[in-house]
């Protein structure tokens, strides 16, 4: 007995090594879950005004990792939704279309999830998919959707490959083939650093494609010195790559992931000593400052939009969410790019006159909207060019720093 | 020579916080035979207690380690609670079935912490600031140092207590011998449920050391850390509870080792083939004992 009892633990213990080898290389992926989160939406509109409905859907990773931005997406999505329609709905010839909800679902931060939440919205008859927030989310349906002919606005995953699946698929943020050369630029010209580390997470999509990006940059730069330290997204322990950021003299961090592991990065690097500036990309948005204030002094990362920004659409935005929800909770550039992705697919219907996404897609592709974060137009990936918002943190509270 | 010491209080920093929790894992495991994998989330509990009552600490003017109390009180209470609902119910159906209730003890907490606390990543106040010392060069953040000390201390006083008292007596008692330990009178129930609240106890007083060396917190905290945890324990050989300390620091130096000196993306691969191989040569881990159970 008592050599049996040795031999299974001897057994378990490799197959618990084994798992966390696995959870190592793989993806990231959170195994919490709460059921499935669709649901129908009803408006309060009369249906009577209305000569037809054109329906949509939306995804978002409404339970873990990622969930803060799901909160703000489907309100930015459900309040573009109410303003169009409180406007006369969608307007195409002389007649005047109720814009509906057939589904938001959640794709639990999760890649496998996510496919099967595009499966969920597909099943309706929509004329477009809004969605999702990660790159690896969306990564895992774009495929899928180019070949049924089914039109896609991402507003947030900026991973360079997606609008390059194909001529169905859009994005209302900018891309990480924009984004990586734009770090790469401020730290460089804006903060004259000629010795840099990166420390980016190998196991998602977005972050590896945006340290990519960042290095294709430096590369073409000349005099500049700069090394990659990998990690992956569940670390919590950055002190091995700090050490030997400083080791090598670097006068810039730039620290490409996700918000939720922002806080502990950058209490580690001001802890060994490291003063510089550290920049992130989109990702670091909605990153909590609490108790550590005056270590976030000397962080700048990209946004699509600053929500601080005195300027009418933002103004409006910020009033009209805050009237509708009752506070300023998940109010933060996610929502505002869901919101704008309605407003501009509602355009671009508009201007082709149809809701046939083959039609709609080219329509897009002409189309000029402008955003809270800027004009957007096209290329012809469907890749979003706009402007680069750069905030910064003064004392725990967000500062605009500049446009790039 | 001075990256190579850096790197091992770093190390040292990771193992400390590996090896009070492996003091848990090994303390339940040692007294009942049970792996309580569901020990990585009671310090997420422990985590998120301390992040509601620092600022209350903070508010009435008191010190803020006394917040620790509350941690401590929160655990026992949920880990108490756990072993009552869940873990007793099932005692006698056998290890694996143990096993399944503990993974599945696991989820609940993660999930049930999901809804109450939401997913977002909250930050934990700093509780002290300890100053930095210099060693030859490399500087060793104060917190290492007195996570180090916690560590011992508690592996001093567990040792001494199972070794010395009448209930650690008993507790030593127990896993030799259920029916034998009722008969000579000891409440064997009693005794489990004790071990169980010394070992939550443990996860509230390593969620602080967490806490301080890693600000933010979310629901999956205990995943990760309790999975590496457990194999410190193993390592060390599970039950032992110098081995767990051992256990903990050995793998945190190799793991901070592997990411300085070799790969860091894919440091976990590398750190537990090293690990495997390990265990391979001496599968009762590095302090664990081959004594004879009786059955």
């Amino acid at each position: 007995m008592k050599k049996k009892i040795r031999k299974t633990f001897a057994l378990l213990a490799t197959a618990v090594m084994g798992m966390v080898l696995f959870t190592g290389c793989g993806a990231a992926s959170s195994p919490s879950s709460s059921g499935e989160t669709a649901e129908k939406k009803e408006s309060a509109e009369d249906e009577g005004n209305f000569d037809g409905t054109v329906s949509i859907a939306g995804i978002a990773p409404l339970t873990g990792s990622f969930a803060s931005w799901g909160e703000g997406a489907e309100n930015g999505y459900n309040l573009a939704i109410k303003e169009v329609n409180a406007a006369g709905g969608v307007k195409i010839g002389d007649k005047s279309y109720k814009l509906e909800s057939a589904v938001f679902a959640d794709d639990k931060s999760d890649a496998t999830e996510a496919a099967s939440a595009y499966n969920n919205c597909s099943s309706y008859d929509v004329s477009a998919v809004i969605g999702s927030c990660s790159s690896s989310c969306t990564l895992s349906f774009v495929e899928t959707a180019q070949k049924s002919g089914m039109l896609v606005i991402t507003p947030y995953s900026t991973n360079a490959t997606i609008c390059k699946t194909g001529d169905y698929i859009f994005r209302e943020c900018f891309s990480d083939a924009n984004q990586g050369p734009t770090l790469a630029k401020m730290a460089t010209d804006e903060f004259k650093a000629t010795n840099i580390a990166i420390v980016a997470a190998e196991d998602s999509d977005y972050c590896a494609g945006l340290a990519e990006a960042m290095e294709g940059a430096l590369d073409s730069t000349d005099g500049v010195k700069y090394e990659h330290y990998g990690c992956v997204t569940t670390d919590t322990d950055y002190t091995a790559q700090i050490s030997k950021a400083i080791e090598q003299g670097a006068e810039v961090i730039i620290y490409p992931n996700n918000y939720d592991t922002v806080p502990n990065f950058v209490q580690q690097a001001r802890d060994a000593g490291f003063d510089g500036p550290i920049l992130g990309g989109d990702a670091w948005d909605g990153t909590d400052v609490t108790g550590y204030e005056d270590k976030f002094n000397n962080c700048y990362y990209l946004a699509h939009v600053d929500l601080s920004a005195d300027t009418e659409a933002v103004k409006n935005y910020v009033s009209a969410y805050k009237e509708e929800y009752g506070s300023d909770s998940g109010l933060n550039a996610v929502s505002s790019l869901y919101y704008d992705s309605i407003k501009m697919l509602v355009k671009a219907i508009e201007e082709a006159g149809s809701t046939d996404p083959s039609v709609i897609k080219d329509a897009l592709l002409k189309t000029t909207y402008e955003s809270m974060g800027g004009t957007i137009t096209y290329d012809e990936n469907g890749d979003a060019v706009k402007p680069f918002t750069v905030e910064t943190f003064e004392n725990g509270n967000l500062k605009y720093y500049g446009s790039f | 020579m001075t990256k190579l010491i850096q790197s091992l209080m770093y190390g040292l920093n990771l193992g400390s916080i590996y090896a009070l929790t492996a003091l848990g894992y090994t303390m339940v495991y040692g007294i009942i035979r049970m792996i309580n994998f569901a020990h990585g989330d009671f310090i997420m509990v422990g985590g998120f207690t301390l992040f509601y009552t620092i600022p209350v600490m903070k508010n009435l003017g008191m010190p803020l380690w006394l917040a620790v109390i509350a941690a401590i009180i929160v655990c026992v209470g949920v880990g108490v609670l756990t072993e009552q609902i869940a873990y007793k119910p099932v005692r006698g159906q056998g290890s694996t079935t143990a096993l399944i209730t503990a993974l599945g003890m696991s989820l609940v907490l993660e999930n049930g912490a999901l809804v109450i606390f939401g997913s977002a990543p909250r930050n934990v106040s700093p509780m002290f600031s300890l100053p930095t010392i210099e060693i030859m060069g490399a500087s060793i953040p104060g917190q290492t140092l007195l996570t180090l000390v916690i560590g011992f201390i508690v592996m001093a006083i567990l040792s001494l207590f199972i070794k010395y008292t009448k209930l650690g007596k008993a507790m030593r008692a127990v896993p030799e011998d259920k029916v034998a330990s009722t008969l000579v009178g000891i409440n064997v129930n009693k005794i489990i449920t004790i071990t169980f609240a010394i070992g939550s106890g443990l996860a509230a007083v390593a969620s602080m050391m967490y806490t301080t060396s890693y600000v933010s917190i979310k629901n999956e905290l205990g995943i990760t850390l309790g999975l590496k945890a457990f194999v410190a324990a193993v390592l060390g050989g599970i039950g032992s509870i110098p081995g767990a300390m051992i256990g903990g620091l050995l793998l945190g130096i190799v793991e901070i080792l592997v990411k300085v000196y070799m790969l860091p993306g894919t440091y976990e691969a590398v750190t537990y083939l090293i690990l495997i191989v390990v265990l391979l040569v001496r599968p009762t881990g590095l302090l664990g004992k081959a004594v004879s159970e009786k059955v």
